[in-house]
């Protein structure tokens, strides 16, 4: 089956290059079956976390660059993105959806992914971040 | 990906814009830019068609709620209608339907 194998895109850090990876993660998720509901759900992570790569990571410098490794299984699919930027702290960012951070244009990029996906965890002092996301198992039809 | 287009149309009781394609995170400033004549018009109530709105990303939700503050600065109302399963979810887990009033369809949130 095509797409179990691991893959690599390296990013420039700028936001038009955010819909080429998605693209690529999102047809091995077609080929392999994954719903409407699961596609957005990765689509959605992947917007906000090579965005939060690239903005937040990188400083938008044209010098760096962001990388996204991923593979897709009839079961699972993982994408790791890196930026090369200074690090950051996860647990520091507000969570958005208190009510007082609720009117707050800003922040809910990590928040989505954490809904969104099965698991997410950072690594590298946060410049990496891998998200899976656990296809729905579907069972053996009853005889 | 789709493009993201806004399309507004002039009704009695406000503005309906019409969102259609993907409101990812490279595209949702046009959100400000499409919307400042409307603002500048002090129009009273703006309505977000959103029953081709494929996709929504967080920094297109920053803007939803910056332009919703802009309105209620002299007195005006946002409301959202017809979003998808998927972009109604985002607006549900993220609490911002507690913000937004949500509706079926344009025609009935310009109206009430």
């Amino acid at each position: 089956m095509p797409g179990s194998a691991e893959h690599r895109l390296v990013l420039q850090s700028r936001f038009d290059e955010v819909a080429r990876a998605e693209a690529a993660v999102l047809e091995l998720a077609e080929q392999h079956g994954y719903d409407a509901t699961a596609q957005f759900a990765i689509k959605l992570s992947m917007e906000e976390a090579i965005t939060n790569a690239i903005k937040h990571g990188n400083q938008m410098d044209p010098a760096k660059s962001v990388t996204v490794t991923y593979s897709v299984t009839e079961n699972l699919a993982r994408i790791t993105v890196c930026d090369q930027g200074g690090g950051f702290t996860p647990n520091g960012v507000p969570d958005p959806t208190l009510d007082e951070n609720l009117e707050k244009p800003h922040g809910r990029g990590i928040m989505l992914i954490k809904a969104y996906m099965t698991e997410a965890s950072y690594s590298d002092c946060g410049r990496c971040l891998t998200m899976i996301k656990q296809r729905d198992c579907r069972l053996p039809e009853q005889a | 990906m789709s493009a993201f287009t806004i399309d507004t149309e002039t009704r009695d009781k406000g503005v309906i814009a019409h969102l259609k394609g993907d409101a990812n995170n490279q595209h949702a400033t046009d959100i400000r830019e499409a919307f400042s004549p409307v603002l500048q018009e002090r129009v009273l109530r703006i309505v977000l068609d959103l029953s081709e709105l494929e996709f929504i990303a967080s920094i297109a939700l920053g803007e939803l709620i910056s332009l919703r503050h802009d309105l209620q600065t002299y007195g005006g109302q946002l409301r959202l209608a017809g979003a998808n399963p998927h972009v109604e979810d985002v607006f549900k887990k993220t609490r911002l339907a507690e913000l937004f009033p949500m509706f079926k369809d344009p025609d009935e949130a310009i109206s009430i």
